[in-house]
């Protein structure tokens, strides 16, 4: 039997572990103004056990909120929307602690800025640009990640701004495989060549796994080819011929197995390039007390590639089912354990080498640590998202035209457009497009302008600005459909979760969800 | 002071949609009051299901205008449920999920009325199901959906020139989730592909070979598949292991533990063993938020036409958030809503009770016990022991090249016509 919290929360451990829930119970989230896409964010957080939420909100509860958010009772008309919200949230979760400021955030922000530095995670819904600069700035230079999400019409947006994230447990579909069956570790040769094929039984021949068969096959392919491997295409399928030639009954089927996976007898290694990328980055050569264990872990992996490795990152010491008897496979799965567990050891030398240099414990990076990160070194994934001022600047923009271009997502594209725009607008005209007025489609052509203007500034062509996109947006009139709400409000909780566990790869950098279409895109802004 | 609820302003948000319209708006649209009305006062929509996805689709439908929603799940709710089905508490444990869910709904949205129906959806009828505007499902398994489907298509009304009445046509909308993925789609019966159109959607489950199973375990699972699907049967004979009771697991965990002792396999856990029996699918709060409002956006555009309505199938990856949107194509021999008769070529042969087997196994099929007739005459039927002789008699010798048999099973509550021709 489980405990209670292990049996509340079993569908999600098994997405992220004991160690990914204890990062999210340990998370201390901020969001800014309790509108429906925050609150739906929160629920989204509050129901897996995040430690800790703080809600910051001034608004007194109208009747319009009590349409667009669940979060609000129908007798609490007039209250103040933090309180209420944060209590009826807290409710969902007796495992969660939840905090209300009623305080103008516009206010903290301008005056009190330090109030943000305990936070862990800040989401901040529909802010006037002038100030998320300004916020988003002081997180910058924290690195506290900021989301900024927004729902406006059919329209929902979502910006994750922080300088730099790493992941170890990025999780692929399909996971690396590293057997070195063309360049075999000493134990492994020894032990491939302690099996003699001709000498073994019709049962155990059956049973071999198809990884020695194939590391038999190519060094012998290599003795009679100067060492080379199968490059042309005949050569290749004259080796997968000499794969098929061990196969004597039918009932081989590890032969078969050879025979479908022979590309990997002849395939040359190659470190992953978001690895290369990582092992190459400037930080590897900037050790100094604040380095994260992830970056001396990086650097210890790129002086083991140059030195003992000699181009090969540490073996990653697992390897996949396979048809084999027990026997044989659990053999074959401890050379590759053995073999990985002497390279962390290895590592682990220079882990403790770099630390005493840079004047830390040994003990600062534990061993758990470092076999992590050797197991996931061929899928570590590295995230800089980019600043909003660089964003908001036309010359350091990444913004490109190509994304805009696409027929079929074009219109997709230019509602970040409109979504930009509409902040100018409304510091231009004091309300957003078609907000607060019975002639909305007057803001149809003032929309357009300032637009236009944007895509100009940006470098954009004047085609991805049209009339059915300017009055659709204005049609909206900065309203909160909750059915966006709740998308965005999955979204950024999915987002949240990636950055507070060090799991999946994140959103980098922009994701705009089109509720015409039920489609979204993702932006590298 | 308190302040009165504004019922004009409380729906202003929906109101910019709703009484407004531009180039973008559906087909049909005008913006006037009488969409706003119809959606309000007239319209009748049907959940299936209050659980993870369920239970996102009354909050959202109730915060889009939905005023009368019906629900129907014969769960009762389990604290496993709590980390996302969030309209369910600790003191719910126990309770009926449609129950509770209606329940809350209407406590937090005045105005709406959710009726629950705490039993399974077979239990009602064409009658029943031809009240609503629109169906959703939330479901977490294909034969509950399969039967529905089937139950939509078969209310749609076909004229003498063989079109579908539109006024009878209801919309079925339905999500799915797992871990950070899921997938919406609208499925318009008899104009677009239907639920039994996508079967193929579904990837094959994954079985271990038995010869592994029994000889050559080589990880947990596999010591874990020996102790559920060999050991467990062996032990004992009338009872089958229910992944709902603590008991069973804790057996099959420890004989599959001990079979992995003894193998020198390491890693099997109760967590892992528990999952395995019970074929859990991850689920969190979040995606089922995501599927579910995607799901209940595409029935609030599909009734106010506000916007336009999927065409017809959306995947949403959260792990490497895109989305990838699609036209599932219609199956011309769909055994559903197919308008060319179903055709199967086989072997003179072959025995019927391995025909039967096919129709068991086969993809395409998947049917459950299925009973057949020949015309009038019955050539099997499972509580009829008058028909088992046919069973070991050869197709050749039970039918004619060309013969239409009419199947019924219980996976569709329609009947089946299947022409068998000899090869």
């Amino acid at each position: 039997m489980l405990d209670e919290k292990s049996q509340r929360y079993d569908r999600q451990l098994r997405l992220w572990g004991t160690k990914g829930q204890s990062s999210l119970e340990n998370a201390r989230i901020c969001v800014i103004n309790a509108n429906a896409t925050s609150t739906e964010t929160l629920k989204n957080l509050v129901l897996p056990g995040v430690g800790h939420f703080t809600i910051v909100d001034n608004a007194k509860i109208t009747s319009r909120d009590l349409g667009t958010n669940f979060f609000i009772t129908s007798d609490s008309i007039g209250k103040p929307r933090a309180e209420i919200t944060k209590d009826l949230l807290l409710k969902h979760n007796p495992n969660v602690i939840g905090e209300a400021v009623v305080e103008d955030p516009r206010a903290l922000i301008n005056e009190k800025i330090e109030f943000f530095e305990k936070f862990t995670l800040i989401i901040v819904s529909k802010l006037e640009r002038p100030l998320l600069v300004k916020l988003a700035k002081k997180c910058w230079d924290l690195s506290i990640p900021l989301i900024s999400i927004k729902s406006v019409g059919f329209i929902g947006y979502l910006r994750i701004i922080s300088p730099e994230h790493t992941v170890i447990e990025t999780k692929p579909e399909n996971p690396p495989f590293d057997f070195r069956i063309n360049d075999p570790f000493p134990s492994l040769l020894e032990h491939c060549n302690s099996i003699k094929m001709e000498e073994l039984d019709e049962e155990y021949r059956a049973h071999v796994p198809y990884v020695i068969i194939l590391v038999k096959a190519i060094q012998d392919w290599k003795q009679k080819h100067d060492g080379k491997l199968p490059k042309t295409r005949d050569e290749q399928n004259e080796f997968k011929k000499a794969v098929y030639s061990f196969k004597l009954r039918n009932e081989e089927y590890n032969v078969d197995e050879a025979f479908a996976n022979a590309y990997k007898a002849w395939a040359e290694y190659s470190i992953p390039s978001d690895t290369q990328q990582i092992i190459d980055d400037e930080k590897c050569n900037q050790m100094n007390e604040k380095t994260t264990p992830f970056w001396v872990l990086a650097r210890a992996v790129r002086d083991f590639v140059k030195e003992e490795g000699k181009g090969y990152l540490p073996l990653l010491g697992t390897i996949p089912d396979m048809t084999a008897d027990t026997n044989s496979f659990l053999a074959l799965q401890k050379v590759y354990k053995d073999q990985a567990n002497r390279e962390i050891d290895i590592i682990q030398k220079k882990v403790v080498e770099l630390l005493e240099k840079i004047g830390k414990k040994p003990e600062s990076i534990e061993r758990e640590y470092i076999e992590l990160f050797c197991k996931n070194v061929m899928n570590l994934q590295m995230f800089r998202f980019g600043s909003l001022a660089e964003e908001l600047d036309p010359k350091k923009s990444k913004i490109s035209r190509y994304d805009f271009e696409m027929e079929s997502e074009g219109s997709t594209a230019t509602f970040y457009l409109y979504l930009q725009s509409s902040e100018i607008f409304n510091e231009k005209y004091g309300r957003y497009p078609g907000e607060n007025t019975k002639e909305w489609e007057k803001d149809v052509p003032l929309l357009k302008e300032i637009t236009l203007q944007y895509s100009k500034e940006f470098g954009l062509p004047e085609t991805v600005v049209r009339d059915a996109e300017s009055t659709e947006f204005c049609r909206y009139g900065n309203c909160e459909l909750h059915n966006i709400a709740a998308i965005i409000g999955g979204i950024t909780a999915q987002e949240s979760i990636k950055l507070l566990t060090s799991q999946l790869p994140s959103l980098d950098n922009t994701f705009i969800f089109n509720g015409t279409q039920c489609s979204g895109l993702k932006l590298k802004i | 002071m308190e302040v009165e609820l504004n019922e004009n302003e409380r729906w202003e948000d929906l109101d910019h949609v709703l009484l407004r319209t531009s180039p973008l708006a559906g087909m049909g649209f005008t913006g006037e009051i009488q969409g706003k009305e119809n959606l309000f006062n007239t319209t009748k929509i049907l959940v299936l299901g209050a659980g993870g996805l369920g239970c996102e689709m009354l909050k959202d439908l109730a915060l889009s205008g939905f005023r009368d929603i019906h629900v129907i799940d014969l769960d009762t709710i389990d604290l496993s449920n709590l980390n996302r089905q969030f309209l369910f508490q600790q003191q719910d444990i126990g309770k009926p999920k449609a129950e509770v869910a209606s329940r809350f709904i209407m406590e937090r949205v005045p105005g709406c009325k959710v009726t629950p129906h705490h039993c399974a959806l077979e239990t009602f009828d064409q009658e029943f199901y031809s009240q609503f505007q629109i169906v959703i499902s939330g479901l977490d398994n294909i034969p509950a959906r399969r039967w529905l489907n089937s139950m939509l298509v078969n209310i749609v009304a076909i004229d003498d020139d063989g079109n579908p009445d539109p006024k009878t046509i209801i919309p079925l909308i339905d999500g799915g989730s797992e871990g950070f993925k899921g997938q919406i789609r609208v499925m318009i019966p008899r104009f677009g592909s239907c639920f039994e159109c996508q079967l193929d959607a579904f990837p094959p489950e994954t079985k271990f070979p038995m010869c592994t199973i029994r000889n050559t375990p080589r990880n947990p699972e596999h010591c874990i598949e020996y102790a559920y699907a060999v050991q467990w049967p062996r032990d004992h004979e009338n009872v089958k292991a229910d992944g709902d009771n603590p008991a069973h697991i804790q057996e099959i965990y420890e004989n599959a533990l001990e079979r992995a002792k003894s193998f020198n396999i390491e890693g099997v856990t109760y967590m892992k063993t528990q999952g395995m029996v019970k074929n859990i699918i991850p689920a969190i709060a979040s995606t089922n938020a995501i599927i579910a409002a995607g799901c209940v956006n595409e029935a609030f555009k599909l009734i106010t036409q506000a916007s336009n309505y999927l065409n017809n199938f959306t995947i949403y990856n959260g792990v490497e958030l895109y989305t990838y949107t699609f036209e599932y194509e219609k199956k011309p021999d769909c055994l559903v809503c197919g308008t060319s008769s179903v055709k199967y070529t086989g072997s003179k042969d072959m025995l019927l009770k391995d025909f039967i087997e096919f129709l068991k196994s086969d993809k395409n099929f998947k049917l459950v016990h299925p009973s057949i007739r020949k015309f009038r005459e019955m050539i099997y039927m499972k509580n009829n022991p008058d028909t088992f002789a046919n069973l070991e008699k050869k197709m050749g010798e039970l039918f004619e090249n060309g013969d239409e048999l009419t199947l019924t099973d219980k996976a569709i509550p329609s009947v089946l016509r299947l022409k068998v021709f000899f090869n």
